[in-house]
Protein backbone atom coordinates (compact mmCIF):
# COMPACT_ATOMS: atom_id res chain seq x y z
CA UNK A 1 0.00 0.00 0.00
CA UNK A 2 2.82 2.38 0.91
CA UNK A 3 6.32 1.99 -0.40
CA UNK A 4 8.83 4.53 0.81
CA UNK A 5 12.37 4.33 -0.46
CA UNK A 6 15.32 6.46 0.62
CA UNK A 7 13.09 9.37 1.53
CA UNK A 8 15.00 12.49 2.57
CA UNK A 9 13.80 15.99 3.32
CA UNK A 10 16.05 18.93 4.00
CA UNK A 11 14.87 22.37 5.10
CA UNK A 12 17.43 25.11 4.49
CA UNK A 13 20.37 22.79 5.09
CA UNK A 14 19.08 20.81 8.07
CA UNK A 15 17.99 17.25 7.42
CA UNK A 16 14.60 16.57 8.97
CA UNK A 17 13.99 13.16 7.43
CA UNK A 18 17.12 11.20 6.68
CA UNK A 19 17.04 8.42 4.09
CA UNK A 20 14.16 6.38 5.46
CA UNK A 21 12.65 3.36 3.74
CA UNK A 22 9.69 1.25 4.79
CA UNK A 23 6.72 -0.60 3.37
CA UNK A 24 3.16 -0.95 4.56
CA UNK A 25 0.95 -3.78 3.34
CA UNK A 26 -2.74 -3.39 2.56
CA UNK A 27 -4.88 -3.72 5.70
CA UNK A 28 -2.05 -3.05 8.15
CA UNK A 29 -2.41 -0.67 11.07
CA UNK A 30 0.81 1.15 11.69
CA UNK A 31 1.64 3.29 14.68
CA UNK A 32 4.08 5.99 13.80
CA UNK A 33 5.92 7.08 16.94
CA UNK A 34 8.68 9.45 17.79
CA UNK A 35 9.50 12.41 20.02
CA UNK A 36 8.48 15.91 18.98
CA UNK A 37 10.55 17.14 16.07
CA UNK A 38 11.61 13.63 15.05
CA UNK A 39 10.20 14.04 11.54
CA UNK A 40 6.82 12.29 11.83
CA UNK A 41 4.71 15.11 10.45
CA UNK A 42 7.22 15.86 7.68
CA UNK A 43 7.18 12.20 6.64
CA UNK A 44 3.38 12.14 6.62
CA UNK A 45 3.28 15.34 4.61
CA UNK A 46 5.58 13.77 2.05
CA UNK A 47 3.42 10.67 1.88
CA UNK A 48 0.38 12.81 1.09
CA UNK A 49 2.28 14.92 -1.43
CA UNK A 50 1.92 18.16 0.55
CA UNK A 51 5.70 18.40 0.75
CA UNK A 52 8.06 17.28 -1.97
CA UNK A 53 10.97 15.13 -0.83
CA UNK A 54 14.53 16.33 -1.40
CA UNK A 55 15.44 12.79 -2.42
CA UNK A 56 13.74 9.41 -2.58
CA UNK A 57 10.31 8.30 -3.64
CA UNK A 58 6.90 7.44 -2.22
CA UNK A 59 4.46 5.07 -3.86
CA UNK A 60 0.87 4.85 -2.68
CA UNK A 61 -1.05 1.85 -4.04
CA UNK A 62 1.62 1.55 -6.72
CA UNK A 63 1.31 5.19 -7.81
CA UNK A 64 4.31 7.48 -7.48
CA UNK A 65 3.27 10.53 -5.45
CA UNK A 66 5.65 12.86 -7.29
CA UNK A 67 4.92 11.67 -10.81
CA UNK A 68 1.17 11.27 -10.55
CA UNK A 69 0.12 13.30 -7.51
CA UNK A 70 -3.61 13.51 -8.22
CA UNK A 71 -4.03 9.78 -8.70
CA UNK A 72 -2.00 9.05 -5.54
CA UNK A 73 -4.07 11.52 -3.51
CA UNK A 74 -7.28 9.80 -4.57
CA UNK A 75 -6.16 6.80 -2.52
CA UNK A 76 -5.44 8.82 0.62
CA UNK A 77 -7.62 10.18 3.38
CA UNK A 78 -5.47 12.55 5.38
CA UNK A 79 -6.11 14.33 8.63
CA UNK A 80 -3.30 16.80 9.37
CA UNK A 81 -2.07 17.63 12.84
CA UNK A 82 -4.40 19.94 14.81
CA UNK A 83 -7.14 19.20 12.29
CA UNK A 84 -7.49 22.43 10.29
CA UNK A 85 -11.02 23.19 9.06
CA UNK A 86 -12.91 26.10 7.53
CA UNK A 87 -14.41 27.34 10.76
CA UNK A 88 -16.85 29.67 9.01
CA UNK A 89 -18.72 26.81 7.32
CA UNK A 90 -21.44 24.52 8.61
CA UNK A 91 -20.57 20.85 9.05
CA UNK A 92 -22.85 19.74 6.18
CA UNK A 93 -21.58 22.51 3.90
CA UNK A 94 -17.99 21.63 4.65
CA UNK A 95 -18.45 17.91 4.04
CA UNK A 96 -20.29 18.64 0.80
CA UNK A 97 -17.48 20.94 -0.34
CA UNK A 98 -14.82 18.38 0.54
CA UNK A 99 -16.79 15.58 -1.11
CA UNK A 100 -17.00 17.57 -4.33
CA UNK A 101 -13.28 18.31 -4.23
CA UNK A 102 -12.59 14.63 -3.67
CA UNK A 103 -14.64 13.76 -6.73
CA UNK A 104 -17.34 11.80 -4.93
CA UNK A 105 -20.00 11.32 -7.64
CA UNK A 106 -22.80 13.86 -7.29
CA UNK A 107 -25.49 11.20 -6.87
CA UNK A 108 -23.59 9.30 -4.20
CA UNK A 109 -22.49 12.39 -2.27
CA UNK A 110 -25.56 12.81 -0.07
CA UNK A 111 -25.51 9.18 0.93
CA UNK A 112 -21.75 9.25 1.52
CA UNK A 113 -22.01 12.31 3.77
CA UNK A 114 -24.77 10.60 5.74
CA UNK A 115 -22.62 7.48 6.18
CA UNK A 116 -19.48 9.29 7.37
CA UNK A 117 -21.56 11.48 9.68
CA UNK A 118 -23.03 8.37 11.24
CA UNK A 119 -19.61 6.72 11.49
CA UNK A 120 -18.16 9.74 13.24
CA UNK A 121 -21.17 10.60 15.40
CA UNK A 122 -21.92 13.90 13.67
CA UNK A 123 -25.55 13.32 12.78
CA UNK A 124 -26.86 15.84 15.30
CA UNK A 125 -24.45 18.67 14.49
CA UNK A 126 -24.79 18.81 10.69
CA UNK A 127 -26.23 22.33 10.76
CA UNK A 128 -23.81 23.72 13.35
CA UNK A 129 -21.04 26.14 12.37
CA UNK A 130 -17.68 24.37 12.71
CA UNK A 131 -16.13 27.27 14.62
CA UNK A 132 -18.71 26.82 17.38
CA UNK A 133 -18.04 23.10 17.86
CA UNK A 134 -15.89 21.66 20.66
CA UNK A 135 -12.45 20.35 19.83
CA UNK A 136 -13.63 16.76 20.01
CA UNK A 137 -16.35 17.40 17.47
CA UNK A 138 -13.97 19.27 15.18
CA UNK A 139 -11.65 16.28 15.32
CA UNK A 140 -14.59 14.13 14.25
CA UNK A 141 -15.34 16.49 11.36
CA UNK A 142 -11.70 16.13 10.27
CA UNK A 143 -11.99 12.36 10.47
CA UNK A 144 -15.27 12.41 8.56
CA UNK A 145 -13.57 14.52 5.89
CA UNK A 146 -10.70 12.05 5.56
CA UNK A 147 -13.22 9.21 5.13
CA UNK A 148 -15.37 10.96 2.51
CA UNK A 149 -13.60 9.62 -0.55
CA UNK A 150 -13.66 6.08 0.92
CA UNK A 151 -9.85 5.95 0.65
CA UNK A 152 -7.76 2.79 0.81
CA UNK A 153 -5.26 4.47 3.07
CA UNK A 154 -5.94 6.69 6.07
CA UNK A 155 -3.13 8.88 7.35
CA UNK A 156 -3.95 10.47 10.69
CA UNK A 157 -1.48 12.84 12.29
CA UNK A 158 -2.07 12.88 16.04
CA UNK A 159 -5.82 12.38 15.88
CA UNK A 160 -6.23 12.53 19.66
CA UNK A 161 -3.97 15.50 20.44
CA UNK A 162 -5.57 18.03 22.75
CA UNK A 163 -8.66 15.99 23.57
CA UNK A 164 -9.95 15.15 27.04
CA UNK A 165 -9.87 11.50 28.21
CA UNK A 166 -13.50 10.84 27.21
CA UNK A 167 -12.97 12.28 23.77
CA UNK A 168 -9.74 10.31 23.39
CA UNK A 169 -11.65 7.14 24.19
CA UNK A 170 -14.35 8.01 21.64
CA UNK A 171 -11.85 8.81 18.90
CA UNK A 172 -9.87 5.68 19.73
CA UNK A 173 -12.99 3.53 19.42
CA UNK A 174 -13.78 5.19 16.13
CA UNK A 175 -10.27 4.52 14.85
CA UNK A 176 -10.62 0.93 15.99
CA UNK A 177 -13.74 0.59 13.85
CA UNK A 178 -12.05 2.24 10.86
CA UNK A 179 -9.12 -0.13 11.09
CA UNK A 180 -11.37 -2.95 9.97
CA UNK A 181 -11.80 -1.46 6.51
CA UNK A 182 -8.78 0.74 5.81
CA UNK A 183 -5.02 0.62 5.88
CA UNK A 184 -4.09 2.99 8.66
CA UNK A 185 -1.01 5.02 9.43
CA UNK A 186 -1.38 6.77 12.73
CA UNK A 187 0.98 9.08 14.53
CA UNK A 188 0.38 9.68 18.19
CA UNK A 189 1.90 10.37 21.58
CA UNK A 190 -0.64 8.24 23.41
CA UNK A 191 1.22 4.98 23.55
CA UNK A 192 -1.46 2.73 25.04
CA UNK A 193 -3.48 3.66 21.98
CA UNK A 194 -0.81 2.22 19.72
CA UNK A 195 -0.39 -0.83 21.93
CA UNK A 196 -4.09 -1.53 21.68
CA UNK A 197 -4.71 -0.86 18.02
CA UNK A 198 -1.52 -1.21 16.02
CA UNK A 199 -0.09 -4.38 14.60
CA UNK A 200 3.20 -2.73 13.82
CA UNK A 201 5.13 0.23 15.17
CA UNK A 202 7.53 2.50 13.36
CA UNK A 203 9.66 4.55 15.69
CA UNK A 204 11.39 7.53 14.17
CA UNK A 205 14.03 9.59 15.92
CA UNK A 206 16.08 12.46 14.50
CA UNK A 207 14.78 11.73 11.01
CA UNK A 208 15.74 8.07 11.00
CA UNK A 209 13.68 4.96 11.58
CA UNK A 210 15.09 3.35 14.69
CA UNK A 211 12.63 0.49 15.08
CA UNK A 212 9.99 -1.23 12.97
CA UNK A 213 8.23 -4.30 14.34
CA UNK A 214 5.16 -5.45 16.23
CA UNK A 215 4.96 -4.00 19.76
CA UNK A 216 5.40 -7.49 21.28
CA UNK A 217 8.47 -8.54 19.35
CA UNK A 218 10.00 -5.12 19.84
CA UNK A 219 9.55 -5.64 23.54
CA UNK A 220 11.22 -9.02 23.34
CA UNK A 221 14.04 -7.82 21.16
CA UNK A 222 14.88 -4.64 22.95
CA UNK A 223 13.91 -5.57 26.48
CA UNK A 224 15.64 -8.93 26.84
CA UNK A 225 16.11 -8.17 30.52
CA UNK A 226 13.19 -8.32 32.90
CA UNK A 227 11.99 -6.12 35.73
CA UNK A 228 10.85 -7.89 38.88
CA UNK A 229 9.07 -6.27 41.77
CA UNK A 230 9.33 -7.85 45.25
CA UNK A 231 7.77 -6.68 48.55
CA UNK A 232 10.01 -7.79 51.43
CA UNK A 233 9.79 -6.90 55.12
CA UNK A 234 13.10 -5.98 56.75
CA UNK A 235 15.95 -3.50 56.65
CA UNK A 236 16.35 -2.48 53.02
CA UNK A 237 20.04 -1.64 53.36
CA UNK A 238 20.74 -5.21 54.53
CA UNK A 239 18.51 -6.93 51.99
CA UNK A 240 19.77 -5.01 48.95
CA UNK A 241 23.32 -6.47 48.84
CA UNK A 242 21.84 -10.00 49.10
CA UNK A 243 19.57 -9.34 46.14
CA UNK A 244 22.45 -7.87 44.14
CA UNK A 245 24.48 -11.02 44.76
CA UNK A 246 21.89 -13.15 42.90
CA UNK A 247 23.17 -14.32 39.51
CA UNK A 248 21.96 -12.11 36.66
CA UNK A 249 20.82 -9.10 38.72
CA UNK A 250 22.07 -5.81 37.29
CA UNK A 251 20.39 -3.23 39.44
CA UNK A 252 18.19 -3.00 42.50
CA UNK A 253 16.21 0.04 43.54
CA UNK A 254 14.18 0.38 46.73
CA UNK A 255 10.87 2.07 47.38
CA UNK A 256 9.99 2.07 51.10
CA UNK A 257 6.29 1.35 51.74
CA UNK A 258 4.31 3.08 54.49
CA UNK A 259 3.69 -0.11 56.49
CA UNK A 260 7.35 -0.97 57.10
CA UNK A 261 7.69 -3.13 54.02
CA UNK A 262 10.05 -2.28 51.16
CA UNK A 263 9.44 -2.71 47.48
CA UNK A 264 12.52 -3.77 45.54
CA UNK A 265 12.61 -3.26 41.79
CA UNK A 266 15.12 -5.69 40.39
CA UNK A 267 16.53 -5.36 36.88
CA UNK A 268 17.78 -8.70 35.69
CA UNK A 269 19.18 -10.07 32.47
CA UNK A 270 18.59 -13.57 31.24
CA UNK A 271 16.22 -16.22 32.63
CA UNK A 272 13.46 -15.74 35.18
CA UNK A 273 15.09 -15.31 38.61
CA UNK A 274 11.94 -15.11 40.72
CA UNK A 275 12.67 -18.46 42.40
CA UNK A 276 16.16 -17.28 43.27
CA UNK A 277 14.72 -14.16 44.91
CA UNK A 278 12.31 -16.32 46.89
CA UNK A 279 15.17 -18.54 48.07
CA UNK A 280 17.17 -15.46 49.03
CA UNK A 281 14.26 -14.16 51.16
CA UNK A 282 13.76 -17.50 52.85
CA UNK A 283 17.51 -17.83 53.46
CA UNK A 284 17.63 -14.44 55.13
CA UNK A 285 14.53 -15.10 57.17
CA UNK A 286 12.64 -12.13 55.67
CA UNK A 287 8.93 -12.12 54.96
CA UNK A 288 7.95 -11.92 51.30
CA UNK A 289 4.39 -10.90 50.38
CA UNK A 290 4.56 -10.13 46.68
CA UNK A 291 6.76 -11.17 43.81
CA UNK A 292 5.95 -10.51 40.19
CA UNK A 293 7.38 -9.84 36.77
CA UNK A 294 6.55 -6.31 35.62
CA UNK A 295 5.46 -6.18 32.00
CA UNK A 296 7.30 -3.57 30.01
CA UNK A 297 5.03 -1.09 28.32
CA UNK A 298 5.53 0.48 24.94
CA UNK A 299 6.26 3.64 26.86
CA UNK A 300 9.38 2.08 28.42
CA UNK A 301 10.33 0.87 25.00
CA UNK A 302 9.84 4.28 23.46
CA UNK A 303 11.93 5.94 26.16
CA UNK A 304 14.61 3.26 25.87
CA UNK A 305 14.90 3.64 22.11
CA UNK A 306 14.68 7.39 21.75
CA UNK A 307 16.46 8.37 24.98
CA UNK A 308 19.02 5.62 24.63
CA UNK A 309 19.91 7.09 21.28
CA UNK A 310 20.25 10.55 22.77
CA UNK A 311 22.49 9.47 25.61
CA UNK A 312 24.60 7.30 23.32
CA UNK A 313 25.11 10.28 21.07
CA UNK A 314 26.09 12.51 24.00
CA UNK A 315 28.64 9.95 25.13
CA UNK A 316 30.20 9.74 21.68
CA UNK B 1 -13.27 21.94 -14.34
CA UNK B 2 -15.68 20.56 -11.75
CA UNK B 3 -13.23 21.03 -8.92
CA UNK B 4 -12.47 24.53 -10.22
CA UNK B 5 -16.15 25.47 -9.97
CA UNK B 6 -16.38 23.97 -6.48
CA UNK B 7 -13.32 25.88 -5.32
CA UNK B 8 -14.45 29.09 -7.01
CA UNK B 9 -17.82 28.86 -5.29
CA UNK B 10 -16.09 28.33 -1.94
CA UNK B 11 -13.76 31.32 -2.49
CA UNK B 12 -16.61 33.57 -3.55
CA UNK B 13 -18.89 32.48 -0.71
CA UNK B 14 -16.07 32.75 1.85
CA UNK B 15 -15.84 36.49 1.16
CA UNK B 16 -19.47 36.90 2.21
CA UNK B 17 -18.86 34.90 5.38
CA UNK B 18 -16.42 37.48 6.70
CA UNK B 19 -17.40 41.01 7.75
CA UNK B 20 -14.48 42.49 5.77
CA UNK B 21 -16.36 42.02 2.49
CA UNK B 22 -19.37 44.00 3.69
CA UNK B 23 -17.20 46.75 5.14
CA UNK B 24 -15.26 46.95 1.87
CA UNK B 25 -18.46 47.11 -0.14
CA UNK B 26 -19.82 49.89 2.00
CA UNK B 27 -16.56 51.83 1.79
CA UNK B 28 -16.41 51.37 -1.97
CA UNK B 29 -19.97 52.43 -2.70
CA UNK B 30 -19.76 55.37 -0.30
CA UNK B 31 -16.56 56.72 -1.86
CA UNK B 32 -17.63 56.18 -5.47
CA UNK B 33 -21.13 57.53 -4.73
CA UNK B 34 -19.90 60.68 -3.01
CA UNK B 35 -17.17 61.07 -5.61
CA UNK B 36 -19.61 60.91 -8.48
CA UNK B 37 -22.02 63.31 -6.78
CA UNK B 38 -19.23 65.79 -6.28
CA UNK B 39 -17.95 65.35 -9.85
CA UNK B 40 -21.37 65.95 -11.37
CA UNK B 41 -22.05 68.91 -9.09
CA UNK B 42 -18.74 70.62 -9.77
CA UNK B 43 -18.27 69.71 -13.44
CA UNK B 44 -20.14 71.28 -16.32
CA UNK B 45 -19.05 68.53 -18.70
CA UNK B 46 -20.70 65.16 -18.02
CA UNK B 47 -18.09 63.25 -20.07
CA UNK B 48 -15.43 64.48 -17.63
CA UNK B 49 -17.56 63.29 -14.74
CA UNK B 50 -17.76 59.79 -16.22
CA UNK B 51 -13.99 59.79 -16.67
CA UNK B 52 -13.75 60.99 -13.11
CA UNK B 53 -15.99 58.15 -11.89
CA UNK B 54 -13.83 55.40 -13.40
CA UNK B 55 -10.76 57.04 -11.90
CA UNK B 56 -12.44 57.09 -8.47
CA UNK B 57 -13.29 53.40 -8.84
CA UNK B 58 -9.70 52.72 -9.81
CA UNK B 59 -8.38 54.68 -6.83
CA UNK B 60 -10.60 52.61 -4.52
CA UNK B 61 -8.90 49.48 -5.86
CA UNK B 62 -5.77 50.63 -4.05
CA UNK B 63 -7.47 49.89 -0.72
CA UNK B 64 -10.01 47.26 -1.71
CA UNK B 65 -7.88 44.79 -3.69
CA UNK B 66 -5.05 44.32 -1.16
CA UNK B 67 -7.64 43.67 1.56
CA UNK B 68 -9.71 41.25 -0.51
CA UNK B 69 -6.71 39.27 -1.75
CA UNK B 70 -4.55 39.22 1.38
CA UNK B 71 -6.46 36.34 2.95
CA UNK B 72 -6.55 34.00 -0.05
CA UNK B 73 -3.40 31.96 0.58
CA UNK B 74 -1.93 33.60 3.68
CA UNK B 75 -4.94 32.85 5.87
CA UNK B 76 -5.18 29.26 4.68
CA UNK B 77 -1.49 28.73 5.27
CA UNK B 78 -1.72 30.17 8.77
CA UNK B 79 -4.81 28.13 9.69
CA UNK B 80 -3.36 24.99 8.15
CA UNK B 81 -6.31 24.51 5.81
CA UNK B 82 -3.93 24.84 2.86
CA UNK B 83 -2.63 21.42 3.85
CA UNK B 84 -6.05 19.78 3.55
CA UNK B 85 -6.68 21.68 0.32
CA UNK B 86 -3.37 20.81 -1.36
CA UNK B 87 -3.58 17.14 -0.37
CA UNK B 88 -6.94 16.80 -2.11
CA UNK B 89 -6.96 15.63 -5.72
CA UNK B 90 -6.72 19.14 -7.20
CA UNK B 91 -3.92 20.79 -9.18
CA UNK B 92 -2.07 23.79 -7.80
CA UNK B 93 -3.07 25.88 -10.83
CA UNK B 94 -6.76 25.01 -10.32
CA UNK B 95 -6.50 26.30 -6.74
CA UNK B 96 -4.76 29.49 -7.90
CA UNK B 97 -7.28 30.11 -10.70
CA UNK B 98 -10.21 29.50 -8.35
CA UNK B 99 -8.87 31.95 -5.79
CA UNK B 100 -8.16 34.53 -8.48
CA UNK B 101 -11.55 34.32 -10.15
CA UNK B 102 -13.32 34.21 -6.78
CA UNK B 103 -11.90 37.59 -5.72
CA UNK B 104 -12.20 39.09 -9.21
CA UNK B 105 -15.87 38.13 -9.47
CA UNK B 106 -16.52 39.67 -6.09
CA UNK B 107 -14.77 42.89 -7.09
CA UNK B 108 -16.62 43.18 -10.39
CA UNK B 109 -19.89 42.51 -8.64
CA UNK B 110 -19.01 45.27 -6.21
CA UNK B 111 -18.48 47.65 -9.17
CA UNK B 112 -21.82 46.74 -10.77
CA UNK B 113 -24.00 49.10 -8.66
CA UNK B 114 -21.92 52.09 -9.84
CA UNK B 115 -23.45 51.56 -13.30
CA UNK B 116 -26.75 52.52 -11.70
CA UNK B 117 -25.40 55.99 -10.95
CA UNK B 118 -26.02 56.96 -14.60
CA UNK B 119 -29.57 55.66 -14.39
CA UNK B 120 -30.16 57.70 -11.24
CA UNK B 121 -28.70 60.76 -12.94
CA UNK B 122 -30.97 60.33 -15.97
CA UNK B 123 -33.92 59.89 -13.65
CA UNK B 124 -33.16 63.09 -11.74
CA UNK B 125 -32.24 65.16 -14.81
CA UNK B 126 -33.96 63.62 -17.89
CA UNK B 127 -31.98 65.78 -20.29
CA UNK B 128 -28.63 64.21 -19.47
CA UNK B 129 -29.27 60.80 -21.06
CA UNK B 130 -28.49 62.19 -24.51
CA UNK B 131 -25.13 63.43 -23.25
CA UNK B 132 -23.93 60.01 -22.06
CA UNK B 133 -21.77 58.14 -24.55
CA UNK B 134 -22.44 54.43 -23.88
CA UNK B 135 -19.28 53.41 -25.75
CA UNK B 136 -17.05 55.52 -23.54
CA UNK B 137 -18.81 54.28 -20.42
CA UNK B 138 -18.45 50.64 -21.49
CA UNK B 139 -14.81 51.24 -22.44
CA UNK B 140 -14.15 52.61 -18.95
CA UNK B 141 -15.71 49.59 -17.25
CA UNK B 142 -13.90 47.09 -19.49
CA UNK B 143 -10.60 48.77 -18.68
CA UNK B 144 -11.44 48.63 -14.96
CA UNK B 145 -12.03 44.88 -15.29
CA UNK B 146 -8.67 44.38 -17.01
CA UNK B 147 -6.78 46.45 -14.47
CA UNK B 148 -8.59 44.72 -11.61
CA UNK B 149 -7.59 41.31 -13.04
CA UNK B 150 -3.90 42.26 -13.03
CA UNK B 151 -4.05 43.76 -9.54
CA UNK B 152 -5.99 40.81 -8.09
CA UNK B 153 -3.39 38.46 -9.58
CA UNK B 154 -0.70 40.60 -7.92
CA UNK B 155 -2.50 40.38 -4.57
CA UNK B 156 -2.90 36.61 -4.85
CA UNK B 157 0.82 36.25 -5.59
CA UNK B 158 1.73 38.37 -2.55
CA UNK B 159 -0.58 36.25 -0.42
CA UNK B 160 1.03 33.04 -1.68
CA UNK B 161 4.47 34.32 -0.71
CA UNK B 162 3.77 34.86 2.98
CA UNK B 163 1.63 33.47 5.76
CA UNK B 164 1.06 36.93 7.19
CA UNK B 165 -1.99 38.66 5.76
CA UNK B 166 -0.83 42.15 6.71
CA UNK B 167 2.49 41.68 4.93
CA UNK B 168 0.64 40.36 1.86
CA UNK B 169 -1.62 43.43 1.86
CA UNK B 170 1.32 45.81 2.25
CA UNK B 171 3.25 44.19 -0.61
CA UNK B 172 0.21 44.48 -2.90
CA UNK B 173 -0.51 48.03 -1.77
CA UNK B 174 3.11 49.10 -2.35
CA UNK B 175 3.38 47.67 -5.84
CA UNK B 176 0.00 49.04 -6.83
CA UNK B 177 1.02 52.44 -5.47
CA UNK B 178 4.10 52.51 -7.67
CA UNK B 179 1.90 52.00 -10.73
CA UNK B 180 -0.63 54.47 -9.32
CA UNK B 181 1.68 57.35 -8.55
CA UNK B 182 4.22 56.49 -11.24
CA UNK B 183 1.49 56.91 -13.80
CA UNK B 184 -0.18 59.88 -12.17
CA UNK B 185 2.99 61.97 -12.05
CA UNK B 186 4.35 60.62 -15.30
CA UNK B 187 5.36 64.07 -16.66
CA UNK B 188 7.40 64.74 -13.50
CA UNK B 189 8.80 61.23 -13.22
CA UNK B 190 12.17 61.76 -14.81
CA UNK B 191 14.10 63.85 -17.26
CA UNK B 192 15.02 60.72 -19.21
CA UNK B 193 12.52 60.17 -22.04
CA UNK B 194 12.77 56.35 -21.73
CA UNK B 195 11.69 56.36 -18.08
CA UNK B 196 8.81 58.68 -18.91
CA UNK B 197 7.79 56.46 -21.76
CA UNK B 198 7.79 53.37 -19.54
CA UNK B 199 5.91 55.34 -16.87
CA UNK B 200 3.28 56.27 -19.43
CA UNK B 201 3.06 52.73 -20.75
CA UNK B 202 2.34 51.16 -17.36
CA UNK B 203 0.20 54.02 -16.06
CA UNK B 204 -3.24 52.64 -15.35
CA UNK B 205 -4.54 56.19 -14.78
CA UNK B 206 -3.72 57.12 -18.36
CA UNK B 207 -5.15 53.86 -19.71
CA UNK B 208 -8.40 54.52 -17.89
CA UNK B 209 -8.64 58.12 -19.07
CA UNK B 210 -8.17 56.97 -22.65
CA UNK B 211 -10.63 54.10 -22.41
CA UNK B 212 -13.33 56.17 -20.74
CA UNK B 213 -12.95 58.74 -23.51
CA UNK B 214 -13.91 55.99 -25.95
CA UNK B 215 -10.40 55.31 -27.23
CA UNK B 216 -9.78 51.59 -27.62
CA UNK B 217 -6.07 50.82 -27.28
CA UNK B 218 -5.03 47.18 -27.64
CA UNK B 219 -1.56 47.87 -26.18
CA UNK B 220 -2.93 48.37 -22.71
CA UNK B 221 -5.19 45.30 -22.99
CA UNK B 222 -2.19 43.18 -24.00
CA UNK B 223 -0.21 44.68 -21.13
CA UNK B 224 -2.82 43.75 -18.50
CA UNK B 225 -3.55 40.34 -19.98
CA UNK B 226 0.11 39.35 -20.11
CA UNK B 227 0.73 40.77 -16.62
CA UNK B 228 -2.22 38.80 -15.23
CA UNK B 229 -1.12 35.56 -16.86
CA UNK B 230 2.46 36.02 -15.74
CA UNK B 231 1.45 36.76 -12.15
CA UNK B 232 -0.88 33.74 -12.02
CA UNK B 233 1.90 31.56 -13.40
CA UNK B 234 4.27 32.96 -10.76
CA UNK B 235 1.67 32.26 -8.04
CA UNK B 236 1.34 28.64 -9.14
CA UNK B 237 5.12 28.32 -9.03
CA UNK B 238 5.23 29.98 -5.60
CA UNK B 239 2.66 27.54 -4.23
CA UNK B 240 4.53 24.55 -5.71
CA UNK B 241 7.90 25.83 -4.52
CA UNK B 242 6.73 25.97 -0.92
CA UNK B 243 5.85 22.32 -0.95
Amino acid sequence: MIKVSHLTKQFSGSTVVDDISFEVERGEIIGFLGPNGAGKTTTMRMLTGFLHPTRGSVKIAGVNVMENPLEARRHIGYMPESCPLYTDMRVNEYLKFRGQIKEVPRRALKQRIRVVKEQCGLTDVGRRIIGQLSKGYRQRVGLADSLLGDPDLLILDEPTAGLDPNQIREVRELIGRLAERHTLLLSTHILPEVEMACKRVLIIDKGKIVASDSPESLQKRLMGDSLISADIQGDASIIEPFLLSIDGVDKVSTEPQEDGWSRFLIDAAGPDIRSAIFKCAVGGGWKLRELHLESRSLEDLFVAITHGGASAEKKS
Amino acid sequence: MKSFLTLWRREFAALFLSPIAYVMMMFFLLVTGCGFYWLVKENLNLAHSIQGLVVVIWACMLIVIPILTMRSFAEERKNGTLETLLTSPVNDHTVVMAKFTGVLTFFLLMCAPTALYMQILCWIAPGTSAMIDPGALLGGYIMIAWIAAAFVALGILASALTSNQIIAAIITFSLMSILFFGGLFEPHLSKTPLVREIGGYVSSALHLMEASRGVFDTRSLVFYLSTTLFLLFATTKAVSARR
